[in-house]
């Protein structure tokens, strides 16, 4: 599982980063990603703007490991090219 | 509410905010979906602007607004819970009953409306700002705040560095509105025009009732009285006010026109009449009869 650390980005760029490594895995077979983000309107826009994109995006779970810090778990599928 | 724009000299619109449960007819919605933030915008500029959840790009102001709730973590400030089907943004006076006012202003600006309304305790986080700080906030908690912004508004919604905003329920902008009425009738503070900036012919007519010329004022002596004169222009720009300020040591009556403060061991009494009742500013007739009645007014106790 990747790995993309946002801690220090505010939204919009927090969706921005993630959008473009979602597409590079899901250009690469697909996979999973996680995301640690500290700015907390971001757990709740990262979900959905992925939603909105229609590609197949889940996110599976979302965790606080630390006051202001979560981690976001995506599963990206394949895309075709 | 125009009195407050002229008074803060405020180039945009207040902009008027209100929450419906159900979706109202007979408001423009937008033509392409945007930002609440940027909507605020346009209202500021006089559009009016029926915003519904499909009107809306930005989740987290879903979020905030009470479009929605959150799906995996408590955001604040919001509107709980999450019922609300439209909002209105107009200038304020096209909404009746607005739930919140805003005012997008400078730094000074806010500094002078808080002077205005003995204290603003500002909550800001620099997120979720324009939609949670300024008009969820105010909306829970019944008082002003005022928003430096969040990154999305400054990125897509075009709001300058020099500018923040303020929001609060309608009840504290009619406060403030009153405050700045009044402010107008005995033109504020004793502070005036610069007489730099007055025009040659009325510095003219102070001199010639003998009269010095101070920054901001006229000073001199009437029947043994210090007498400052502080010129003051009405919410259009024009020089429509006299305000006779007699600086008193120690307690004096106060009757009926003046007006006291208290500053130290000092007494400032001081009355404000406008142009054109009994006294004329370009001419000065009138001027001084005007303040020779006063002087003799001025009683020691």
């Amino acid at each position: 599982m990747e790995t993309l650390d946002l801690r220090g980005e505010k939204c919009p760029d927090t969706f921005v980063y993630t959008k473009i490594k979602a597409e590079e895995i899901g250009y690469s077979g697909g996979g999973k990603l996680k995301v640690i983000v500290d700015y907390p309107p971001a757990v709740e826009s990262i979900p959905r703007s992925l939603a909105q994109e229609g590609k197949g995006y889940k996110v599976l779970e979302v965790k606080q490991v630390a006051e202001r810090t979560y981690e976001i778990y995506i599963e990206i599928p394949a895309f075709e090219d | 509410m125009e009195s407050i724009r002229a008074y803060f000299g405020s180039k945009y619109r207040l902009v008027g905010v209100k929450l419906f449960k159900e979706i109202p007819e007979g408001y423009p919605t937008p033509a392409k979906p945007g930002k609440f933030c940027e909507f605020v915008r346009r209202a500021a500029l006089g559009e009016t602007i029926l915003m519904r959840a499909e009107d809306e790009e930005c989740h987290q102001s879903l979020i905030a607004l009470g479009f929605q709730e959150p799906m995996f973590i408590d955001i604040q400030p919001r509107i709980q819970p999450a019922e609300t089907k439209a909002v209105l943004i107009a200038p304020v006076e096209e909404i009746p009953d607005p739930d919140v006012v805003l005012m997008i202003a400078t730094p000074r600006q806010v500094m002078e409306a808080a002077a205005l309304l003995h204290g603003i305790e500002a909550k800001f986080a620099g997120e979720i700002a324009v939609c949670g700080e300024v008009i969820a906030e105010p909306l829970k908690s019944g008082k002003a705040n005022v928003t430096f912004l969040c990154g999305g508004a400054r990125m897509f919604a075009d709001y300058k560095d020099s500018e923040v905003i303020l929001g609060a329920p309608l009840e504290v902008f009619k406060e403030l509105e009153t405050k700045v009425k009044a402010l107008e009738k005995s033109c504020g503070a004793l502070c005036g025009c610069k007489t730099s900036d007055l025009p040659p012919r009325v510095i003219q007519v102070f001199s010639e009732l003998g009269f010095e010329r101070g920054i901001d004022y006229f000073f001199g002596r009437v029947d043994s009285q210090n007498v400052r004169i502080y010129l003051n222009k009405d919410i259009n720009g024009k020089i429509s006010y006299v305000t006779i300020h007699f600086p008193v040591k120690g307690e004096v009556e106060v009757t009926p026109p003046f007006q006291a403060r208290k500053r130290g061991a000092w007494t400032d009494l001081y009355a404000t009449f406008k142009d054109g009742e009994g006294f004329d500013i370009s001419s000065g007739k009138g001027l001084k009869e005007l303040i020779e009645e006063l002087a003799a007014k001025v009683k020691k106790k």
